[in-house]
């Protein structure tokens, strides 16, 4: 009846519990042995109180039949004077075990005892006359009288020994009671919960499939151990289901929160109105733009694009219709620019940047003409009117020494000249290309 | 017949005598010694061994006897009953070649049809010769109730009270002597015998006994005993609380001891039987007779004599006076049918011995 080691970390179990580990197969044991033992005393006490009670009544029989069978011939004796043989007889009642002491006191005196002396001052267990022998001629009377003084030792012996013999057998029939429960116990109940424990304990989401087996014997019956494996299977089935569907949430939720990033990023470098990039994504980006022109020795182009007249517009058209305008220039300019290389910036109110990496003036100055051109053939539609736009351009191109602000002065005074020289142009113009160069 | 014997004197006659009392007591003492002189008388070479009042030791002696080489063995044994131990010393010497002759106490009726008698079952069992046992009982119970009579107040009934003193259950002469006082007190229907006890022939246990007795029955005025050992044992109780042998208690016993025979001249005891300590000595006449081709067996296998002599304080000193230191003044040899042929009954009593 010895508690297993525990296999599981008591630590952990305590936790919950509070106390400490102590399997359940070994306090059901120990209750058992308990109630047992309790029992026990119980069977013992009823069973020695009657033993007593039986051993007294065989005890007092016994020592009534030793007098009984006795007196005749102490009867004899006393008369015929045979003073050894009563002795002799005394003596022999004194040896059975029941007995502690005799006492002999014949009618004129003369006593004869024997047996243990401590016990002579003794309750006297019985006392009975010795009659004269029949025919003798002493009438009926007495010639002694025989006291016996019980061996109060030998009947406790007897109680001793019966309640010694009802404690070996119950204590056996007990201990081995309690074996077979301790055995039943562990195998049925500790080894199935322990290995369920140890199971759960060492679940984790990777291992949530491996099933559970408890190798316990086939039986007819389904029991509580058999429930809560189901229940453990059911669980991991649930607990299977919802990991993957959280998978599925979370990949939805990373997608969404990435477009949505996206779509932040854009909205911060690019104006609403025009698609275009916005001024303040312009510094970092040109940076960006001439380091790399600058690595790879290559030439860079920028075109200062103002619509002209455009207060007129709002003032004509009303602001809805100049941010109209402004859309409609935007998309123009995106459309007609190169995807992935030019990039275009709304420097504000109707100002844009148009940056061209890899170009020389000469093409950006064609470029801008042919922005010019397209600008000013295709109006605007606004609520089903024509409104005709054109703009004024400036171009410049990158030299090795300048910086980005410079070169954005450089061609906005380019555009400022094109504008004084008249609007609806390009400057410089594309005829003084080569002296420009 | 006469040739026969003639030729014979060289080689003597031997018998051993298994007597079944003690070395210091006078009557089983007394009884050997008048062996001693019949045995001289008739050039008989006697072995006398005692069984010192323990029956065991007397079956001992005669394995022992019958045991011996053929030269040393006995020609007959002569043994007693006591005891009741006849039959099985019988059963010893059955086929040994010792002859056997019962003295003293024969086998009770009943054992006799049970074992036989002489020369039936047990062949070398030659025959008995037994004192009148009965006598002793009756003569010294009728003298003792006579003297009571004429000296002691009788008890509040009107009787005269009497205690016994026997010698033991098994003894054949034990048992006659009792019946003996029976009839004496059955003749005397103004006499009670209050209780009759055993006291194995001792002195000791008799004044131990009598103790009892007389605190049990404070009005008996006679004590029958019987022997004078036990009387003797009886009234040294007596004395013990008090009383005066002879006077305030009368005494009976049985044996020609010194001191009994003291005792009837002092008058402290008042009768005494004795004299069958002879018996001994005629069964030696009885053996030497037919030893020498005189069978007894036309007077019986079986002898039985009147050998008590009562005696009072004169007859003790006779006694005294011819038997004191010895019994050599006795002439066996004229009580022989061989050395008599003429005798034809043995007289084989005690009394004659003394007149």
């Amino acid at each position: 009846m010895t508690d297993p080691a525990p296999l599981l970390t008591p630590a952990t179990a305590g936790k919950t519990a509070g106390g400490p580990f102590r399997p359940i197969a070994s306090q059901l044991i120990r209750s058992t042995v308990i109630l047992a033992m309790v029992c026990m005393v119980g069977v013992f006490v009823v069973q020695t109180t009657l033993a007593v009670q039986q051993d007294s009544r065989q005890y007092q029989h016994a020592v009534d039949d030793i007098a009984r069978t006795s007196v005749p011939l102490l009867s004899l004796s006393l008369w015929d004077i045979e003073l050894n043989t009563v002795q002799h007889q005394v003596e022999l009642i004194s040896q059975r075990p029941q007995i502690g002491y005799v006492q002999v006191t014949a009618s004129i005196g003369h006593q004869f005892f024997a047996g243990d002396p401590a016990l002579k001052g003794g309750p006297v267990s019985l006392r009975i006359n010795i009659p004269a022998p029949e025919g003798s001629g002493g009438g009926s009377g007495t010639v002694g009288e025989l006291s016996l003084v019980g061996n109060q030792r030998f009947l406790m012996e007897a109680v001793l020994r019966n309640a010694l013999s009802v404690l070996l057998g119950y204590g056996i029939f007990t201990a081995l009671i309690c074996g077979l429960i301790a055995y039943i116990l562990r195998r049925e109940l500790q080894n199935p919960l322990q290995h369920m424990a140890q199971f759960a304990s060492r679940l984790t989401p990777k291992t949530l499939t491996q099933p559970l087996d408890l190798d316990r014997p086939r039986r007819a019956n389904v029991d509580e151990i058999d429930l809560v494996a189901d229940g453990f299977s059911t669980l991991q089935q649930g607990l299977r289901e919802h990991i993957k569907d959280l998978d599925f949430k979370v990949e939805e939720r990373t997608t969404q929160l990435k477009e949505l990033a996206e779509t932040n990023r854009l909205l911060s470098i690019t104006d609403a109105l025009t698609g275009c990039f916005n001024r303040r994504t312009l510094d970092t980006r040109l940076q960006e733009e001439l380091g790399r022109s600058k690595r790879y020795r290559r030439k860079l182009s920028v075109i200062c694009l103002d619509l002209d007249s455009f207060k007129h517009i709002n003032d004509a058209y009303g602001h809805a219709a100049g941010d109209e305008v402004l859309r409609s220039v935007g998309r123009l300019l995106r459309n007609s620019t190169r995807q992935n290389l030019d990039w275009i910036v709304r420097m504000g109110g109707e100002e844009f940047l148009i940056v061209q990496p890899e170009t020389e003036l000469a093409s950006a100055q064609a470029h801008a003409d042919r922005l010019r051109q397209q600008i000013a053939d295709q109006p605007v539609l606004y609520n089903g009117r024509e409104i005709h736009v054109t703009a004024s351009l400036g171009v410049a191109q990158w030299q090795p020494s300048e910086n980005g602000q410079a070169l954005i002065m450089r061609a906005d005074a380019l555009l400022y000249g094109a504008k004084e020289a008249g609007r609806n142009r390009v400057y410089p113009p594309v005829s003084a290309l080569g002296d420009l160069a | 017949m006469a040739g026969l014997w003639l030729a014979l004197p060289a080689c003597a006659l031997s018998v051993a005598f298994i007597n079944p009392g003690k070395t210091d007591e006078a009557y089983w003492v007394a009884a050997a010694q008048a062996m001693q002189v019949s045995a001289k008388n008739l050039d008989i070479e006697l072995e006398v061994l005692y069984a010192e009042r323990n029956h065991l030791r007397a079956i001992e002696l005669a394995r022992k006897l019958a045991a011996r080489p053929k030269e040393s063995r006995p020609d007959y044994v002569v043994f007693s009953n006591d005891y009741a131990t006849g039959a099985q010393l019988l059963r010893a010497f059955d086929g040994s070649g010792i002859k056997s002759f019962m003295a003293f106490s024969r086998l009770t009726a009943d054992e006799e049809t049970q074992h036989g008698t002489p020369r039936k079952n047990f062949k070398d069992w030659i025959g008995s010769l037994e004192p009148v046992a009965e006598e002793a009982g009756y003569l010294t119970a009728k003298a003792l109730i006579q003297r009571a009579r004429a000296t002691q107040p009788h008890g509040p009934d009107g009787k005269y009270h009497l205690l016994a003193i026997a010698g033991d259950r098994s003894t054949p002469t034990s048992i006659k002597r009792n019946e003996g006082l029976l009839r004496a007190v059955a003749e005397a229907p103004d006499v009670v015998l209050d209780q009759m006890i055993y006291a194995a022939w001792s002195r000791e246990k008799a004044a131990e006994q009598s103790e009892w007795l007389f605190d049990r029955f404070p009005g008996a005025r006679m004590v029958w005993a019987g022997s004078d050992l036990m009387a003797f044992g009886a009234m040294q109780a007596l004395e013990k609380r008090g009383g005066q042998p002879g006077k305030s208690v009368l005494f009976s016993g049985v044996n020609t001891s010194p001191e009994a025979l003291q005792q009837i001249k002092s008058g402290r005891l008042t009768s005494l039987a004795g004299g069958h300590f002879i018996a001994g000595a005629w069964a030696l006449v009885m053996i030497h007779d037919y030893h020498h081709g005189r069978d007894f067996a036309d007077e019986g296998l079986q002898l039985e004599r009147s050998m008590f002599v009562l005696f009072d304080p004169s007859l003790a000193k006779t006694f005294e006076n011819r038997f004191g230191q010895t019994y050599a003044s006795i002439d066996f040899r004229s009580h022989s049918k061989v050395q008599n042929p003429k005798l034809n009954k043995y007289e084989f009593g005690f009394a004659q011995l003394l007149r």
